[in-house]
């Protein structure tokens, strides 16, 4: 009892509050759809008195002054809102605003700004932007966020193939994504060509380049936070489009005291593929599809729940003849449901039950030898989370996750299996963090979180600081750090992501750790522009790199994470960011420029020496832009990287096959030192162009869109042909220019 | 329509400005030319083989087997009998060959090889495994996988009794052939399938491979097929179908491999990924190679095989 009473009487006092100020505190919302605003601004002019509203849209200003208090509520793409509130002592006031969005050619800026605006100003590395953003780029086929996020600088893509986010020098499986707060394992269709992400039904996205806060954890390097619509409080609205490959749909509207949301997408490619099919082409049948769910409630004033669920899957079926056929099916499937309760104006709690699961099951048949690959990764998450807001002066965020794991893996060659596997292993987490205003120019937020992996007895505590202050009018200085762990690895089949596997290490070897210090510099020099310049530095000890040398069907139940991985790996990876954005005006966007060095360092590989990464990239250059001139919107993105990294060959060699004594038909051979070339330049120009109609009181859109505009044959890898004498290196090129065609409506 | 041509000027001379083509010799990096390339396996319970001497030659050079032959070098296995010292094969560039009285192999036994040539030495070790005996063989049902037919095994028959006995005739897809063995002390085992008629008919189907590829698999086919290392646990091995191409008589060969042989087996296959499109080289690695001074294998198996005879299929 006697441990229990702190906290209790923490809280006891927090739930009182000081009996001669008052609060005010309430909900922002978006005057149109009744969506919350998360991170508007609430200000006291005059003052420097402030606060910004929570994910939720939840806001509290404790310890005010007994009188009329002028409070101004701000959001970027919305029209302030000064209110003038009266507040005895001892008085706790709920104000509810609704910001009435600006027309859009006004302010043509990211409604998220101020979110944006707030966690920048004390995180390094962070980005926040609106799904409408990206639907305003030019794309591939599809609108794609994290295609999206791939131009910004610090993030890079392994090929024109790609939707993978390569942050900072880190790999896809050292970035965390969360949808509606659920963790996605595999957020990829059509071999990662495509994000999971449906951006109709996205609100928006945040990205944690690296440093990121306490309130996450379990990835070495990189948060991507992405937010489901709630869907419109106050009427029905539908918007939907169809592209070449997919038609998709969103629907939304009022129920009971809340809203709901449905968003669906479908590739059709599956009767021209059948038509081909017929015609006797050999081509398989595929399609994905992906459904987004949302329904939100309130009871009261004081409580506020939300069901939200995803379900995507890709389906590829081969049949080659009556006795060889492949399977491939994937797909991620998450729910989550949630409860907002405001125990006091100063304590906002947030509750959060969340399942997930990933399973991708991958079946051949050659020539009536069955082959057959399983594998499943689910996990059950109980979450909370309190926003207490002390004093003026300090914000505590406290919170508390349990989750419960379930990897199965099975393998079977031939009608026999070769793998069994069952782990499920649970972890803890609690986090605690004070974002505390110093005076007025310096503001600290510092963070711990501690974790507890039950594969491996792992305990782990993970202080997080960062600090930021305020230089000038216009000029904020940054600083921060962190350490981070990561129990779970990616088995990645490389060219089909549909084939990953998630284990979670044993205690057989040490989890992955990285430490991570940035620094950064923002510049506002108007309330167009933005700049900002980043610089990192990260250290990883203990990374594991799957052994590719493994015997194919050696697994089995008693095989260690020692002996799948190779095991001991440093690395590092450090740079420098430049960003500048113009948020304001009929054009938009934005350049980045990204100087990077990515390393790593295994005693098994490369004779124990350095390489850099695949993807390292000494200079990635973007330049994105939109402008908008009545019905039409053009855009262009202009990308220019240095060549990725590849181990050439040195020298050939011959050997026989020793089971069967024949010489090799193709001469082996003997690689220089690993990722030790590099392929030309990536450069890349897309454009699009948009014209907006009403037709039927529907808001039409049409859209033309160009990749790869000037037809640039960026390499992607090299082969080599070794069946003559004279060797050929070949180079297979990436995608040439690709012109695509759609429509968009909404009502 | 100004603002159009230009964009379409533009457009034009950033395409003509990005041409791609490049020298070969900008994707190669040559360096690791002249290393001793050592080829030999030993099995258990056979005379000391042939082994082959070669050198690595440099990527920008034209290769060939002439050119890479290492003649005139100095081959020697330790034994426990003594050292064995290898001659030129006058035939045959680059290979080296016992002496007529050379040793049969022994299980559970350390062997050394030394190849000098000229300012180059190489060297390596390996310890046999010991005999491995197949004693069973079976037909499954491929659905239930009960037992079928029992196949006669070497043990029992000579090759001609082997080969002519009904019960080894198995019509093509028809059940599964099942080997069964006394387990022994290897990291791995390796399969060898060789068709013994050159000039039998494929039975597989591959039509869906155009006429080039298929001429390219029947012929590297013919001289049979090896599997990828394996860690069986039971002493029982199903034999895959699509390692059958061709109907009629078949050696279906079972290694114990030593240590050398597997780490070489199960690495060095992934070099082959990158010609396969291995994305830019992640993993194109060094095989794992054991050899001292030079790259190659020298290994040890000790084996045992078995004889089917493949029926086309009714109708083919």
């Amino acid at each position: 009892m006697r441990m229990a009473l702190p906290p209790a009487l923490a809280l006891a006092l927090l739930l009182a509050g000081n009996a001669f100020a008052g609060t005010i505190a309430g909900y922002v919302t978006d005057a149109d759809s009744g969506e919350p605003l998360a991170w508007a601004n609430v200000l006291l002019p005059g003052s420097d008195r402030g606060t910004t509203t929570n994910a939720a849209g939840y806001y509290a200003l404790p310890d005010l002054p007994p009188g009329l208090q002028t409070l101004r509520y701000t959001y970027m793409g919305y029209r302030p809102l000064q209110r003038r509130i009266g507040v005895r002592a001892g008085q706790r006031r709920r104000v509810d605003v609704a910001l009435e969005s600006r027309p859009i050619a006004v302010t043509g800026a990211q409604v998220v700004a101020d979110r944006e605006e707030e966690e920048r100003a004390i995180q390094t590395g962070f980005v926040a932007l609106e799904s409408r953003q990206f639907r305003e780029l030019p794309a591939t086929a599809e609108t794609d966020i994290l295609r999206g996020l791939q131009l910004l600088p610090g993030i890079q893509a392994a090929s024109d193939f790609s939707s993978g986010l390569y942050v900072r020098g880190g790999g896809p499986d050292q970035t965390l994504v969360l949808l509606d707060l659920i963790p996605l394992y595999n957020p990829a269709h059509a071999f990662v060509f495509f994000s999971t992400f449906n951006a109709d039904a996205i609100r928006d996205m945040s990205l944690h380049k690296g440093t990121y806060p306490a309130n996450y954890g379990g990835r070495l390097g990189a948060v991507l936070d992405v937010a489901n619509r709630d869907g419109n409080r106050h009427h029905f609205a539908a918007q939907g489009g169809v592209s070449v490959i997919a038609a998709r749909t969103t629907l939304e509207g009022p129920v009971g005291d809340g809203s709901w949301m449905f968003s669906g997408r479908r590739t059709y490619l599956d009767p021209v593929l059948a038509a081909m099919r017929r015609s006797g082409i050999d081509v398989p049948d595929y399609y994905f599809y992906d459904v987004n769910l949302k329904v939100n409630q309130d009871f009261g004033n004081r409580d506020k729940t939300s069901v939200s669920a995803y379900f995507g899957n890709d389906l590829l079926d081969f049949e080659l003849t009556d006795a060889t056929s492949f399977l491939l099916e994937w797909g991620n499937h998450a729910a989550t449901t949630k409860w907002t309760h405001i125990f006091s104006p100063r304590v906002f709690g947030n509750f959060l039950a969340a399942w997930s699961r990933y399973q991708s099951v991958t079946s051949f048949n050659l020539v009536e030898t069955p082959l057959l690959f399983r594998s499943v990764i689910s996990d059950l998450s109980l979450k909370s989370d309190f926003d207490c807001y002390l004093s003026s002066e300090h914000t505590l965020n406290l919170g508390a996750i349990a989750s419960r794991f379930d990897f199965d893996y099975q393998q079977s060659f031939n009608r026999e299996s070769q793998l069994d596997v069952s782990i499920r292993p649970f972890e803890l987490a609690a986090y605690a963090q004070d974002e505390w205003r110093i005076d007025a120019l310096t503001t600290a937020r510092i963070g711990l979180r501690a974790s507890y992996f039950s594969e491996g007895d792992r305990l782990h505590a993970e202080p997080r600081i960062s600090l930021s202050r305020v230089l000038g009018e216009t000029t904020r200085a940054k600083l921060s750090t962190g350490t981070y762990h990561q129990h779970l690895q990616l088995i990645a089949t490389e060219g089909f992501n549909g084939g990953d596997v998630w284990i979670p290490l044993d205690d057989t070897v040490q989890p992955g750790a990285a430490t991570q210090f940035a620094a950064g510099v923002d510049w506002n020099p108007s309330n167009e522009w933005q700049i900002t310049g980043d610089c990192y530095y990260n250290t990883l000890r203990n990374l594991v790199t799957v052994d590719t040398r493994v015997a194919s069907d050696s697994a089995d139940e008693d095989n260690t994470a020692e002996e799948i991985f190779i095991t001991d790996g440093t690395g590092s990876a450090k740079g420098i960011e430049l960003f500048a954005q113009k948020r304001g005006g009929a054009l938009r966007g934005w350049i980045g420029y990204a100087l990077g060095w990515t390393r790593r360092e295994f005693a098994e590989i490369n004779e124990g020496e350095p390489f850099p990464l695949k993807h390292d990239r000494r200079h990635d250059f973007s330049l994105v832009a939109t402008w908008r001139r009545d019905r039409w919107t053009f855009g262009l993105t202009q990308v220019y990287a240095t060549g990725q990294a590849f181990t050439p060959a040195s020298a050939r060699y011959s050997m026989r096959a020793p089971a069967i004594g024949t010489l090799l038909p193709d001469d082996l051979l003997l690689p220089a030192a690993k990722n030790s070339a590099r392929l030309l330049p990536y450069h890349r120009l897309d454009l699009s162009i948009k014209r907006s109609i009403s037709l039927f009181d529907v808001d039409w859109e049409l859209y033309l869109q160009v990749f790869n505009a000037y037809n640039r044959r960026n390499e992607w890898f090299v082969q080599y042909d070794t069946s003559e004498e004279e060797v050929d290196p070949e180079v297979v090129n990436m995608l040439p220019i690709l012109p695509t065609l759609g429509i968009n409506f909404a009502f | 329509m100004n603002r159009v041509s230009s964009l379409a000027t533009l457009l034009l001379v950033a395409a003509t400005a990005c041409d791609t083509t490049r020298e070969p010799g900008e994707l190669i990096a040559p360096g690791l030319s002249d290393l001793l390339v050592l080829d030999a396996t030993l099995i258990v319970d056979r005379p000391l083989p042939a082994i082959f001497v070669r050198r690595s030659i440099a990527i920008d050079q034209p290769y060939s087997q002439a050119a890479a032959a290492v003649t005139g070098a100095t081959v020697e296995i330790e034994t426990p009998q003594g050292s064995v010292f290898y001659s030129d094969d006058p035939d045959s560039a680059g290979r080296y060959l016992p002496p007529a009285d050379s040793p049969i192999v022994r299980a559970s036994t350390r062997y050394r090889l030394r190849v000098d040539s000229a300012d180059r030495h190489a060297s390596a070790e390996t310890v046999t495994p010991e005999k491995i005996e197949i004693t069973e063989a079976l037909l499954l049902d491929e659905v239930t996988l009960e037992p079928v037919r029992t196949l006669l095994t070497f043990a029992a028959a000579g090759w001609e009794e082997l080969f002519g006995a009904p019960e080894n005739q198995i019509p093509y897809l028809e059940g599964l052939p099942e080997l069964r063995f006394d387990q022994v002390e290897v990291p791995a085992y390796q399969v060898g399938v060789l068709p013994l008629d050159p000039e039998a008919e494929p039975v597989i189907d591959l039509s869906f491979l155009d006429e080039e590829t298929l001429e390219e698999v029947y012929e590297q086919a013919r001289s049979g097929a090896e599997s990828p290392p394996m860690i069986i646990e039971d002493g029982r091995l199903k034999m895959p179908w699509f390692a059958i191409v061709f109907g009629g008589p078949h050696l279906v060969k079972l290694f114990a491999v030593d240590e050398n042989w597997f780490d070489y087996i199960r690495s060095n296959g992934v070099d082959t990924d990158n010609r396969w499109g291995g994305l830019a080289g992640d993993a194109f690695e060094r095989p794992i190679f054991h050899v001292e001074g030079g790259i190659g294998l020298f290994g040890s198996a000790s084996v045992d095989s078995l004889g089917l005879v493949i029926l086309p299929l009714a109708g083919s």
